[in-house]
């Protein structure tokens, strides 16, 4: 009896955190950061997850609309960098800096996402290690729309 | 009482997958183009939201969005009719819902109207 109940919640437990577990892996072990991305586009959808928050931007390419994926840090840590779960409204346009995953696909891992409005910068909490958030960095390449 | 364990085990199990229910079947974003019946192609974004069943939404959300005046559902034929006012005049887009089960593959598909203009459009869920 003990045994198999022992069973049930190993098995539960297993299912409720296999997601999870499939979704935490390490930098290097998806990016290049040799491999940088400056990219603008339109966001389209956001996941705001454990352990990585996702978002797709369109971006116009010169044969058609590329989607790009990007990778951010945990909403936690968003939210301890000044983001809110409004930040990246779907429409919003945005300037992504990061790096690009090694299989040379459209996804990345964003370090920082410029909303294009304003060119207000917040960084995405990468877990790209020699990373440094340096908040004075000017924000180039933008010129506020609004 | 074993019982009783092992449907609270299995429930607690089955939670994660009730979860990921997303509700109406057009609510969310889609990307896709409209073509017009002389080949133009204008890509356009839709973000459609539901209230108790009543939707509503906007035509390429963002700085230069236009709210959709009106988002009906045909539930028996998922038909789903917009009708928004776009700068370059009124438009109406007619079309099908298919692959609702579909996480990253849902599709909106027909016929547009704009003034004298007509085409088709292929909108998927992003």
């Amino acid at each position: 009896m003990k045994t198999t109940l022992a069973a049930l919640a190993t098995l539960t437990a297993g299912l409720l955190f296999s997601a999870h577990s499939l979704a935490h892996h390490s930098f290097a072990a998806e990016f290049d950061a040799e491999k940088k991305l400056d990219i603008a586009g339109v966001v389209t959808k956001v996941e705001w997850t454990n352990p990585h928050t996702y978002f797709w931007i369109e971006v116009e390419g010169k044969e058609g609309v590329d989607v790009w994926g990007f990778e951010m840090g945990s909403p936690n840590g968003l939210m301890r960098r000044g983001w809110t779960k409004d930040t990246l409204a779907i429409g919003t346009e945005v300037i992504v800096r990061g790096t690009q995953a090694r299989d040379g696909s459209t996804r990345g891992n964003a370090q920082a996402v410029i909303l294009a409005d304003t060119c207000t910068r917040l960084f995405a909490g990468t877990s790209q290690r020699d990373f440094v958030e340096d908040e004075s960095a000017k924000v180039e390449g933008c010129t506020p729309k609004q | 009482m074993f019982s009783r364990i092992a449907i609270f085990f299995a429930c607690l199990g089955l939670s994660a997958l009730l979860w990921a229910q997303t509700g109406h079947p057009a609510k969310g974003s889609w990307s896709g183009n409209l073509t017009s019946a002389s080949g133009e192609v204008t890509r356009l974004r839709l973000l459609i939201d539901d209230h108790n069943g009543e939707l509503s939404g906007a035509v390429n959300p963002g700085r230069n969005a236009v709210e959709m005046s009106k988002v009906t559902l045909d539930a028996a034929t998922w038909t789903l009719t917009i009708n928004a006012k776009m700068p370059e005049g009124d438009v109406v887009l007619t079309g099908k819902l298919s692959n609702l089960g579909s996480w990253l593959n849902r599709k909106y598909v027909g016929t547009y109207k704009q003034g004298s203009a007509t085409g088709n459009f292929d909108f998927t869920i992003n």
